[in-house]
Order: C-alpha cells, then structure tokens, then sequence
C-alpha cells in the first residue's frame, strides 16, 4: 500500500511539471505585441504589375482618448495608422508591413476588404484569393468596390466612432432599411464568383464632401461577369434586383399623388421575390413573383384612405414603380450580359436535363431571356394617423 | 488473460463504434463534395453497402462464439496463412490509425500554425497510449462521455446555422449520373462504415454477445443520421462554394454568426474533431496492440503499447507528404486498397466457415 502511494506522488509530481510545459502557448501572440488590422485595401501599385495593399491598424492607446472630435485619418492623435506596401502577391505585401510596424500585423479581426476599381476591372479573384484561404481570417467580413483608389475609403473621415474600417462594416450591414445597396461579405460574394453564370455584385463605395468632411457613401452597386468588374446599377436598379431575388430588408416607395404635385410614402414591411422558369418550345420565360406588404408611413396630398378604390389605387402606383425597377434592372442587366439574378441557378434547379443543353449557349441566350413580373401588394396599416394633418 | 471476457456491456459498444465512425466526419465531408449536393443520397448508398459488410462480419462472429479475428484467421486458415491473414490486418489498422494521427497533426497546425505537427502527434498519442493500456473498458467510458459533447455540438452549430441554411442548394435532387454516387457511396462506407471490422477483434469481451447485432445496426444507422445532419448542414450553408474547401465543416462553422455575439464558434469543431479521433486512433491502438501480443502469444499487450505508438508516430509523419495527398490517396487509392481488408477477406472466410460447418455437421 505504502508502495503504491511512493508511486503515485511520482507519478503526480511527473504529470504536474508536465503542465509547466505544456501551457499550450507554442503559438500565442500577446496583446501588446500584435497590431490589429481592422480593415484592409487592395490597390494597383504606380509600379506596373505590383499591387498596393493598405492596412488599417488600430492604436490600442488612442481607441478611447481619441473620443469624438479628435478622429480622421492621417492626424496624429488619429485611432488608425494607415500602412501602405507593395509587392507582387497579398501575401507578400502584408509581410512587409513588418518592415515598418514595430508589432506583427493581426489580421484576424479584419472587418472589411476595400478592392479598387482597376483591381475589380482586371478580375478580383486573384487579389482576393488570400482573403479567402486564409484560416485567420472569417468570411463574415464585408467587401467594398471602391470608386477610384481603395485606400481613399479607409484614409476618409470615420463619422461615427473613430476608426474608419468598422464605420464601413457597419455601413454595410445599415443598407437594411434602404435597400439601395446590394451589400454582400466576403462568403456571399465567394460564392457566386465561384458560380460559372450567375454574375456576382458588391456595394460600390465612394469619397464624397459632406458639410466640408470628406466622408465614405455608398453610391451603387458593382456588377462582375466572370470575376471582372464591368458595370454597376444605380440605387434604383438594385432595389429592383433586390426585389428580384428576395434580399431586400425594407424600403421606401414614393409614389405620386393623384391629384396634385406632391407624393406618399409607402414603407414595405415584408417584401418577397420568386423565380421560376417556365419553358415552352425552347423559350424561356422568367415568371417573377413578387409579393409586397406595405404601411402608408406618409402622405402629403390629402387621399382618403377609408376608402377601398383609394387603397387600390395606391397598391397599383406601388406596383407600378416597383415593376418599373425591376424591369430597369432586367433590361440593365441583358444589356450588360450578366446573370445577377440567378436565372441559369433558377433553370438548372428546375430543369437540369434542359439546363445541360443550353449551359454553353447561356451568354447568348440570357439577353434574349423574356420575363413577367408579377407583384402582388398588400396594406398593412396608415401609421398611428388616418389622413395628412389638414382640416378636410 | 489478453481479452477479460464480459468486459463491456453492448450498450458502451453502441456508443464506442458511433464514436469511430464519427472520427472519419472530416475525410467524408471531403468525399463527399465530389457529388455536391447529392451526398445525403451518397450516404443512404454508403449506409447500405455498410450493412450489407456488417451482416458479413456478424454472420462469421456468430460461427465462433467467444473468438476474434485473430482466433478466427487461424482456425479457418490454418497457422501460416492465419497469421499471414491477421499480419496484414494488423497492418491495415495500424495504417488507417496513422492516417488519422496525421489528421490530428495537420488539423491543429490549421490552428496554430506556427506549432510543430510532432507536438500535437506526440501528446495526442500518448493520452491514446494511457487509454490502451487501460483496456477497451476504458475507451469505451470515453466514448460514453465525449459522444455527448460531440452531439450537441452537431447539434447546437446546425441550430446556430438554420438561418443561413438555404435548401434550395439540395436541388436538383438527381442530377448527378448513379455510377458517380455508387463510387462516392463506396469511399464513404471504405473510411467509415466498413472499418467496423475491428468489432470483430474485441468481440469476446461483450457481455452480451446475442445483442450485438442489433447493437451494430444501431450505431450504423445512428452514426448516418449523425453524418447525415453534418452533411446537410454544410450543404445548405455553403452551396456551390464546397468544391473549394479543404475542410467544409470548418468553414461552415467559422460562419455562424448571431448578432456579433455567437461569433468565432469553430473552435467547437476542432475540439469535437480531436475527441472523436482520439476514440478512433485509440481502437484501432488498442486492436493493433491486442492482435500482436495474441499473434506473439504473449501474457499481457502491455509491454506493446510504446513500442506500437511509436511506430505509428513515424509512420504518421512519413506516410504522406501534405494533407491533399491524403484527400487523394482516399478518394482514388483507398477503395481498392481497403477491398481486401472490408470485403474481400471476410467474404473468403464465411464461405470457409460455411463450408466447414457443413462439413462438421456431416461428420457429426
């Protein structure tokens, strides 16, 4: 017995110094000595075949002190240290931000990856690929196609907050209740790079002078055909798009007032979007069904809503402007010969033997493609009042 | 005594081979990309040739109560060819336990890249070697604990996901032609299914043996329900984009995201892919040290277990190169490599328990 006791404190003592050294800190990078990049932009470099890549790193020092009024990029009490490097890969460029940062760059906390448009013109996939292999990094992070130079975006103004990448994710995910933007992260927009027809799209974003601020908005939506940037639709088109494929969170429609100059404002609370192909001797015909559900939020014509015919009315100016966005956006898009709405997804899920026949012909079929939109709308409420504050 | 007989009760041998079958999640949700969307179907075809192997095993175990393989071999084959036999499947398991060593080596350095592989192999193998040395009573303990936490975490990432599930990705249903999803069928019931063949070597030690078919049959068709859910998920999360990835669960994993709360959850996985190996690589241990020390008729495997882990420390490290080999060696080399070994041996050795039992009866 007294034995076995010897033994076994052995044996603890054996197991216990094992756990001096095995803290399972072989890999661990400590706070203070890793600079964590909040968000990143890819750039052609003015050196032919180099690219500029900028990162965006945090000063852990001034994230508090810098408070509201102290923000912007370049200052010297700013929240950020925008490093630029070149190289010929991503990979490459971002070790070299060692040459200059006195912490390893942290990439895993990146919120936003900015692409420029001459990257996006000359096919993303290649300056992303990275992005995506990476194991540190999460593919719920957001993508921008900026306007001009990408690393313009991150050096603008943050509005909110004070560091600039963060302020972009989060404008992102803000395109809810608007709906202009098509906004897509990184996983979402891999995705249907990776898809051989359907066209991927990305939120454009752009730097505009607001009350002397130079500030990032988003002012569109870009459109890829095979992982090369080659047009964009307006704020209306996207909605329409939006409407098309079921993304869209919520908006609102402004229609005319019928008899006088002025508008109201319908606000959709649920909208819906269904595509199915239907095929009759080799045409193809998109049915697209869109079901909307609406609040009059806003009325400044005087309209009486107690009445039915009025109520249908307004449905029907709705529909009109919805049908006429998403016919827009159809006719943009077989102009520009790009599926972004997933027609040949919604025929090869239908009828994948028909799909097999056409897959090769689709470029040439696509423009061709005719659809009919059929909305459906329905009202919901008037808000907490029935009609404009006027007397009758 | 090598084997302590009525060890185990048949209920910890449910739990112990759904475990195993769990530790080949990661090189099935890599199979399974080549037929895309249709791998729940690929699984029902791997479910079924995996029955159609167990019916096999079971109908030799019931022919020699009381008897592994190793017992079994020599009775049917006669001493040389028998420990011929049982030298190639000792040989095979150690093999496919290496494989899944490797897995643990690389699988963590995704991780912790900067961490040499051999570190993980190293404490991996030797919690394996405690575990043999305990016995199978033992693992299977284990697997009593960790099948839970491996379930819910299935469960709870399938939950945390339902929002980003799209089923329209399931479609079209058939399109695939049927020869593709038999051969993907196979690669799935070769790395799982099909490796049940090891029940046959701690058979004896149940306490029940009369249980052990319907014991089997249930962890098959548990352990495709568990597959099933894990394929689907990452299915109707990840789309299309599956056919790029290494490793899908991990990506599928790393998107949950529930109001920037419930972030960065793929930690989960990993710890879920560890514990279920570590049931895999510590069977196939304990079988591979069990069969040398029954072919060596020795007293006591335990003088075994270092010597045999570290041969499978070396193998692991040398028998691939990266860790796509080890997609390709078991999509394109190891359906045909593990024939012999799941269905082709076992095949001959119940036509000769067949053929010798009628034999017996006509002399008797």
């Amino acid at each position: 017995m007294l034995k076995l006791k010897k033994h076994s404190l052995i044996f603890l003592i054996f197991f216990l110094s094992i756990t001096l050294f095995t803290t399972s800190c072989w890999s661990r990078r400590e706070l203070n000595d890793i600079a964590i990049i909040m968000g990143a932009a890819v750039d052609k470099a003015e050196e032919p075949d180099l690219l500029a890549l900028t990162a965006q790193i945090v000063k852990p020092g001034q994230i508090g002190a810098a408070g509201g009024d102290t923000g912007g990029g370049g200052g010297t009490d700013s929240a950020v240290w925008n490093i630029t490097m070149t190289g010929k890969t991503n990979q490459i460029t971002a070790r070299k931000m060692n040459l200059v940062s006195p912490r390893r760059p942290f990439w895993s906390h990146n919120k936003v990856f900015v692409f420029s448009e001459a990257v996006s013109r000359e096919g993303i996939a290649k300056f992303m690929d990275v992005w995506v292999r990476d194991q540190e990094l999460y593919p719920t992070l957001g993508v921008i196609i900026a306007r001009g130079k990408a690393a313009d975006l991150l050096a603008a103004m943050p509005t909110i907050g004070n560091v600039q990448s963060l302020n972009l994710a989060e404008l992102l995910e803000n395109q809810g209740p608007i709906s202009y933007i098509a906004s897509n992260n990184l996983f979402e927009f891999t995705s249907v790079l990776l898809s051989k027809t359907t066209s991927a799209v990305a939120a454009i974003g752009e730097v505009v002078e607001k009350s002397g601020q130079k500030i990032v908005m988003l002012t569109g939506t870009a459109v890829f055909k095979e992982g090369k940037l080659v047009g964009e639709i307006n704020e209306r088109e996207t909605r329409g798009f939006l409407f098309l494929t079921g993304k869209l969170g919520s908006s609102t429609i402004v229609v005319d007032c019928l008899e006088s100059e002025y508008y109201t404002s319908l606000e959709i609370i649920t909208a819906s979007g269904k595509i199915t192909p239907q095929i009759v001797n080799d045409e193809i015909t998109m049915v697209i069904e869109i079901s909307i559900l609406s609040d009059v939020s806003e009325q400044m014509c005087n309209e009486n809503l107690f009445s039915s015919k009025m109520i249908i009315s307004l449905l029907q100016r709705q529909n009109k402007v919805v049908s006429s966005e998403v016919n827009d956006v159809i006719k943009k898009a077989q102009e520009m010969n790009t599926d972004i709405f997933g027609f040949s997804d919604a025929i090869h899920k239908k009828c994948p033997k028909y799909w097999k026949q056409i897959e090769k012909d689709w470029d040439e079929i696509f423009p061709y493609i005719k659809t009919s939109v059929v909305i459906d709308s329905k009202m919901r409420r008037t808000g907490v009042t029935t009609r404009i504050v006027e007397p009758e | 005594m090598l084997l302590k007989d009525k060890e185990i009760p048949v209920s910890q041998f449910t739990f112990i081979l759904i475990t195993f079958m769990l530790g080949s999640t990661h090189i099935i949700t890599t199979a399974t990309k080549l037929v895309e969307q249709q791998a729940w179907l690929a699984l029902l075809l791997a479910l079924g040739e995996g029955l159609v192997t167990a019916l096999i095993f079971l109908t030799i175990a019931k022919r020699f109560p009381g008897k592994n393989l190793v017992e079994i071999n020599e009775l049917l084959l006669g001493r040389y060819l028998g420990k011929f036999v049982t030298i190639i499947y000792l040989w095979f398991f150690i093999h496919i336990a290496s494989l899944e060593l490797r897995f643990i080596g690389d699988f963590t350095t995704l991780i912790l890249p900067e961490t040499p592989p051999l570190v993980f192999i190293l404490s991996f193998i030797i919690m394996c070697a405690s575990a043999v040395r305990n016995g199978i009573e033992v693992i299977g303990r284990c697997s009593i604990v960790i099948l839970p936490l491996v379930f819910s975490e299935i469960l709870l990432s399938f939950g945390l996901l339902i929002k980003d599930m799209n089923f329209d990705n399931f479609l079209p249903l058939f399109e695939l032609p049927f020869s593709d999803l038999l051969v993907t069928g196979h690669i799935i019931t070769t790395v799982s299914f099909g490796q049940g063949i090891l029940f046959l070597m701690f058979l004896p030690a149940l306490n029940e043996p009369k249980k052990v078919q319907r014991s089997l049959f249930a962890a098959f068709v548990l352990a495709l329900l568990l597959l099933m859910l894990i394929n689907v998920r990452n299915i109707a999360v990840l789309g299309g984009s599956i056919e790029i990835l290494t490793y899908p669960s991990y990506q599928a994993v790393k998107l949950i995201n529930i109001a920037e709360i419930l972030t960065r959850l793929d930690i989960l996985l990993v710890f879920a892919e560890i514990l279920t190996t570590f049931i895999k690589v510590s069977l196939l241990y304990y079988i591979v040290v069990l069969g040398t020390a029954q072919l060596l008729k020795m007293d006591s495997y335990l003088p075994l277990v270092l010597p045999i882990g570290s041969i499978m420390i070396s193998l692991s490290l040398l028998l691939l190169g990266f860790y796509l080999e080890y997609f390709k060696f078991t999509i394109h080399v190891f359906p045909l490599y593990s024939f012999p070994f799941e269905l082709g041996i076992p095949l001959v050795l119940l036509l000769l328990a067949l053929f010798k039992g009628k034999r017996q009866q006509k002399e008797e």
